[in-house]
């Protein structure tokens, strides 16, 4: 119990001297004479006060920073909420990090009218104070900070009123910025103040020790911060009793989200009614080389949204391709594609692609040495991009490069809104390459091939939209890292019911040589992604507890909640375990063969084309 | 951080240490912090008689000032000037004062907002970020279009400082020729600085720890070696398309400098090449 005292307190204190230079870098705004810029339009909710002169400090300031968003902090916002905004977000790197979802103080919101035009609806509600659901507004910052992802910033307004946010809306926010993890998060925050209280009672001295560290966090984050000193005082003496009310008091008085789901809730009855045939018949042979000899892989349930099925994996002893038997028809795909990359389940996407960014722009380096190294590629087409997470991270290191994204969902019109490419296509890759006159310099199929019902189709219509030189890059998950038999149903790449073929890349790659394409490289290693150990956990943690409320099951309530923050909370040290395995040890194994998760292929069109 | 930013972040206070007008517009607690910690690391791990980094760089930031003003003179006060990798460096911000200097900074897109916003900070900042002679362009200097950002017609100052130790010979070679095709017009020059790696003393335990750490927070990048000599440096220069090279060691030549921190050793090597059929560069 002394050990853990202990390593709470050097918790508390490390993450005091983490806060201090986080506090340190948010910038305060200086005063201005000049007008406010023609293109600036100021975002607050209902009961916010902003004065002329803040918004002329403002619009100076973003400026002079060209900034297109500016989330504007309040100096007198509470300090137990200063506190969390600062652990959410570091105002040294917050811009460079176009990936991170918003992080707002929800108090004000400078933005151009571009980018207000850009991010339409539920944002332009809050101009000039005219909205009030504070949920509504962190929604309308998240979107904005999407479509301004590298000119997005956060400063400390002086000037500004506060109006401080009503605690039946803060688990409403909190699932705003927090996604699935913010049930997790109070838990947390529950549990650490029981800790603490139980040591009290049981090892006064250690109990003190903690409430001295926490108490003491404020005066580490904001001692030498003028505008700061009286909430820092207050949170000296008072931090506890203030973060234990504010717990208590968001739970028992938030509103349960009854999220109007009924129009989705009508979808899936109605589907489920219609008795509609979601798989194609069973298959005796191999799709690929129409060989017999085939042998079971795994049998698995859906893992992550826990849409009703069951499905399964042959492989084939003659090319190698696992691929699933029977396998979901148009109409299965729909179904469970519904609610996973957009809908419902939009928001979560867009939280988990966002851990990750530097894989988009590795992706984008692979391809680099095979690139004319003094001129950019003029038009590049991610195909299967979604939303143009890596368009928008090749960008950085292709800014001359038309990126335009493809993809069968809302996503592509998205990204073309917001800015993350410059043009989105709603198509399949084979219906886009007969309609479109277009021709590319390069194409990434990135962690799509394994997902549509023919990828030879696929890979002939990269081909016929290359021009002759042009570049084409895959990447896709293993079916031979030795970790997916280990793992088994466990192992992420399965990804069922979505990844339908798995090829082997010497399969792969004699299919694209097929096709007129010559492949320069075939990598395993730099492309292994270090996540299976880790991602099992998630995986072993979302099937034993599904998360709360989904429109294809039925209601679930506070209990079902209180369970799945347990089961995550229980779950959290084997993650942090599996997930330093799987960096620090699993990862130094990606270049042996049969221990890489993924490959990339880079191939080229032949001139002669 | 898979970019070299954390350099920029160690010589934003450099230059507050050397007391460089303007630096303390991009001077950060977190700079300070990445400086004495760095410090402190290397004056541990090296002996007292090898060269200093700050010190280094101090010498080798005023003698590029110099050289600056000398051509500015020289073109009657004003001119185009482009510096490349300019990090979170204050110089386009003291060179602007004067409305008939036109400064392009060129860097990654994280480093110049960053910049954008350090400079926002403070009325004077604000000031210069926006001033119309100041100008900042973000992206991959590999694949920039670096014409677009010089006017053909006037002769240009290249400035590229802490940029030549992290490429190799090759991508070197490959910048010098397009840095010289913009240097068409006569009074033109590119400055910057490079040690060849023969003459830096041989790798000592604080060398080690820099290029570790620096391997650390740059994801594996660090500085770039090879056998070339100065003299190697400054005949690929000439083949690049250069006219005539000079180099300025500010060991060897203190007086004319005036540099401070004259006591301390320091080791640095700028390089001076001249372009449009100058001849050599008078400075």
């Amino acid at each position: 119990m002394t050990f853990l005292a202990g390593c709470l307190c050097a918790l508390f204190l490390l993450g005091g001297l983490r806060l201090r230079g986080r506090a340190r870098a948010l910038a305060l705004l200086p005063d201005s004479d000049e007008p406010v810029h023609p293109d600036h339009r100021f975002l607050y909710p209902d009961g916010v006060e902003l004065d002329d002169a803040t918004k002329r400090a403002a619009s100076r300031y973003a400026m002079a920073a060209d900034l297109e968003v500016l989330d504007l902090v309040p100096a007198d916002y509470p300090g137990t909420d200063l506190l969390g905004l600062l652990e959410l977000v570091d105002p040294n790197s917050y811009r460079g990090q176009f990936f991170t979802p918003a992080r707002t103080a929800g108090a004000a919101i400078l933005t151009t009218e571009d980018c207000l035009r850009r991010a339409g609806g539920v944002a332009k509600d809050f101009l000039g104070g005219k909205a009030h659901d504070r949920v509504d507004f962190v929604r309308a910052a998240a979107e904005l900070k999407r479509c301004a992802p590298r000119d997005t910033s956060l400063a400390l307004a002086p000037g500004l009123g506060h109006d401080p946010l009503p605690l039946s809306e803060r688990l409403g926010v909190l699932r705003i910025l927090l996604g699935d993890f913010a049930g997790f998060a109070l838990l947390l925050q529950g549990f650490i103040f029981l800790f603490m209280g139980f040591l009290l009672w049981r090892a006064p001295l250690w109990g003190a020790a903690t409430v001295v560290c926490f108490h003491g966090q404020a005066l580490l984050a904001f001692s030498g911060l003028p505008w700061a000193r009286k909430e820092m005082i207050k949170l000296a003496l008072f931090r506890s009793f203030l973060e234990v009310y504010t717990l208590v008091g968001a739970i028992a008085r938030s509103r349960r989200e009854a999220e109007d789901d009924s129009e989705a809730r009508a979808w899936y009855e109605d589907f489920r009614a219609s008795d509609q045939e979601l798989f194609e018949p069973v298959r005796a042979a191999c799709p690929h080389c129409e060989g017999e000899a085939l042998a079971s892989v795994i049998t698995t349930g859906d893992a992550f949204q826990h849409k009703p099925g069951e499905f399964h994996l042959d492989r084939c002893s003659g090319c190698g391709l696992v691929f699933q038997n029977p396998r979901l028809s148009l109409v299965g795909l729909e179904f469970h594609y519904r609610d996973f990359y957009d809908g419902a389940g939009a928001e979560k996407l867009d939280f988990i692609f966002s851990i990750n960014p530097d894989c988009y722009a590795d992706r984008a380096r692979a391809l680099e040495p095979h690139l004319d190294p003094q001129s950019a590629p003029e038009s590049w087409l991610d195909s299967g991009g979604g939303h143009g997470h890596f368009c928008l991270a090749a960008s950085e290191l292709f800014p001359s490069t038309r990126f335009e994204v493809l993809d069968l969902s809302e996503a592509p019109a998205d990204a073309e809104r917001r800015g993350w490419a410059s043009e989105g296509h709603c198509a399949t890759l084979p219906d886009f390459s007969r309609e479109t006159p277009k021709r590319y310099d390069v194409i990434s199929l990135s962690h799509c091939l394994e997902h549509v019902p023919d990828p030879v189709e696929e890979i002939e219509a990269a081909a016929r939209l290359l021009h002759p030189g042009g570049h084409l890059f895959i990447e896709v998950p293993d079916p031979t890292c030795k970790l997916g038999r280990w793992l088994g149903r466990l192992w992420l790449p399965w990804f069922q019911p979505q990844h339908l073929n798995l090829y082997p890349a010497d399969t792969l790659a004699e299919l694209c040589g097929r096709h007129g394409l010559e492949v320069l490289e075939v990598d395993h290693s730099d492309a292994h992604q270090p996540t299976d150990l880790h991602y099992a956990v998630l995986v072993g943690l979302s099937r034993l507890s599904p998360p709360p409320n989904a429109p294809w099951r039925a209601p679930t309530d506070w209990s079902h909640d209180f369970v799945h923050a347990i089961a995550w909370l229980v779950g959290l040290p084997f993650l942090a375990v599996s997930f330093l395995f799987d960096k620090l040890i699993l990862s130094r194994f990606a270049g042996r063969p049969g221990w890489s998760n993924t490959y990339r292929i880079v191939a080229r069109k032949e001139a002669s084309s | 951080m898979k970019d070299l930013s954390v350099t920029a972040k160690y010589t934003a206070h450099c230059w507050k240490f050397g007391k460089f007008e303007c630096a303390e517009l991009l001077d950060t607690d977190e700079a300070k912090f990445l400086f004495d910690v760095t410090n402190a690391i290397l004056d541990l791990t090296s002996g007292k008689a090898a060269p200093s980094l700050p010190h280094s760089l101090v010498q080798r930031h005023t003698i590029i000032d110099r050289l600056l003003s000398d051509w500015l003179l020289q073109e009657g006060g004003g001119g185009q000037v482009l510096e490349l990798a300019a990090g979170l460096s204050a110089r386009g911000v003291r060179f602007t004062s004067n409305p008939d200097v036109s400064y392009t900074e060129v860097d990654l897109p994280s480093v110049l907002g960053r910049k954008r916003e350090l400079l926002a900070r403070t009325p004077a900042g604000q000031d210069a970020a926006l001033r119309p002679n100041l100008r900042f362009v973000s992206g991959d200097l590999t694949r920039l279009d670096l014409e677009s950002l010089v006017d053909p017609a006037r002769p240009v100052f290249l400035i590229a400082e802490g940029l030549f130790m992290y490429l190799q010979a090759d991508a070197q070679r490959v910048l010098w020729r397009r840095l010289a095709s913009l240097c068409a017009q006569p009074g033109s020059a590119h400055v910057f600085d490079l040690v060849p790696s023969c003459e830096e003393a041989q790798a000592n335990r604080a060398g080690r720890v820099l290029d570790l750490g620096l391997r650390l927070v740059t994801g594996g990048r660090t500085f770039a070696k090879d056998e070339r000599t100065r003299g190697d440096l400054s005949n690929d220069l000439v083949d690049a398309g250069f006219d005539s090279v000079t180099t300025h060691d500010p060991s060897g030549d203190l007086d004319r400098w005036n540099l401070p921190h004259t006591r301390v050793p320091t080791k640095q090597l700028v390089f001076h090449a001249s372009g449009g059929g100058a001849g050599a560069p008078t400075s």
